[in-house]
């Protein structure tokens, strides 16, 4: 039973954080890795596992030490109220920027996959409404949402790499030799910012339970995205193989879209539609609240919730400012998105970590 | 446009009503931000709906192509 009835276990913060997960990952992953590693790309998800195992490893002993304390708190604890708060300000912005990213890339999906002749912003506004009902009931409800959300995509996603099966050639994926060691190395570094979104959800520590087994079941969740994202790009790859992969903007769209098994099931590329709807909703939905609530800390608010509305009409404004082409939107997000969140996920954190860790 | 403004006076009037209720003096002023920087963000989406493209901003501060 948990302590009090606005708080998450440690097991529902982790199993949001791999909802989050799906839906840049089936965008992003294969088309970066088989650009960088070609051939090799599904093994580039073990570099991300190597970078982020030492942070959860600082994260679950600087817990131990400030048992008391929310990540928010050790941040500033590390470098003092005025230094903390200005950089977790900079968090505020650059989430708002890739949330705002994130919606645009929401509904440009629909409209260039299923939707083809509606306007964009219908969607963005659906989902903002939306948005708004659930977090006004807080986050508690987004995690039990979550709960279920989280077995159906799981369940869609292995139930289409069991699909898939027939139609995978081993021949796509190899040969592997010591030359692809720096292609993956490089490409694992470029996706590495999807597994540090765990810094993200750790913003909202104060509200979770049972971090003393972050250890245990963050080793278990690291290890499950590391296999569930090598399997997903092995599949892009091994259906279509590298070089389509690479060019073509949806890549496990159009592997699932080859997928009929035993022509009984053929058409299912709806289904990965639903899934990324879904998944979208939570990543949307959790970022939204996750700005609120260091808003909250930074400027010592009483309540959040009062923001919500005029927040998600700012957000909703910012997707549509955010691009006026997708090709614009994949440049920024391939080269300033991705040096942003490594920055931000990965470096810093290490960084404010090491000192809270040393810090008396 | 007209549209917009309405929508976010009216949200703003009943945010400002529920927090003069609770006597929220801070979250007052940060609602009366955020819903300036919401209408801006209405005018400049109005005036240039197809110009403005923050993503092509940033690119072009870095120099990276596009």
């Amino acid at each position: 039973m948990l302590a009090g009835r606005q708080k998450i276990s440690l097991k529902q913060a982790l199993l949001i954080y791999i909802t989050l997960f799906f839906s840049p990952s089936i965008r992003f992953m294969p088309s970066y890795t088989a650009v960088i590693a070609k051939q090799c790309g599904y093994l580039s998800p073990i570099v991300p596992f190597i970078i982020l195992l030492p942070v959860i490893i600082l994260l679950n002993k600087v817990f131990m030490k400030h048992k008391d304390k929310s990540l928010i708190d050790i941040y500033y604890h590390s470098l003092g109220k005025t230094a903390g708060k200005a950089l977790l300000f900079l968090y505020v912005l650059w989430m708002l920027l890739i949330t705002a990213l994130y919606t645009r890339y929401y509904s440009e999906r629909l409209v260039t996959t299923v939707f083809t002749q509606t306007k964009i912003d219908i969607f963005i506004l659906v989902m903002m409404v939306t948005i708004a009902y659930v977090l006004k009931s807080g986050f508690v409800v987004i995690a039990r949402m979550n709960e279920i959300i989280f077995p159906l995509i799981s369940v869609i996603f292995w139930s289409l790499a069991i699909f898939m099966l027939p139609n995978f050639k081993i021949n796509n994926i190899t040969p592997i030799s010591y030359l692809d060691i720096i292609p993956v190395i490089k490409a694992g570094f470029g996706i590495s910012f999807l597994w540090a979104y765990i810094i993200y959800i750790l913003f909202l520590s104060d509200i979770i339970n049972d971090k003393e087994n972050l250890m245990r079941q963050g080793m278990y969740t690291l290890t499950y995205l590391t296999i569930l994202s090598s399997i997903l790009v092995a599949f892009v790859i091994g259906i279509i193989g590298y070089s389509i992969t690479a060019k073509i903007p949806l890549p496990f769209m159009d592997a699932v879209k080859i997928v009929s098994f035993f022509d009984i099931v053929a058409k299912i590329e709806s289904v990965v539609v639903i899934i990324w709807i879904l998944a979208d909703f939570i990543l949307i939905s959790t970022f939204s609240y996750i700005i609120l609530h260091l808003l909250k800390s930074i400027f010592n608010l009483e309540d959040e919730r009062h923001f919500i509305n005029i927040f998600l009409i700012i957000l909703y404004f910012l997707a549509m400012l955010i691009t006026s082409s997708k090709i614009e939107l994949e440049a920024f997000s391939y080269t300033i998105g991705i040096a942003g969140n490594f920055l931000l996920n990965i470096i810093i954190p290490y960084i404010v970590l090491a000192i809270a860790l040393f810090k008396k | 446009m007209i549209a917009w403004i309405i929508i976010i006076i009216l949200i703003s009037s009943w945010e400002l009503y529920n927090m003069r209720k609770k006597d929220l003096k801070k979250e007052k002023v940060i609602l009366i931000f955020l819903t300036l920087l919401s209408l801006f963000m209405v005018f400049i989406k109005s005036k240039y709906p197809y110009d403005i493209s923050i993503a092509r901003f940033a690119l072009d501060l870095f120099g990276l192509p596009h």
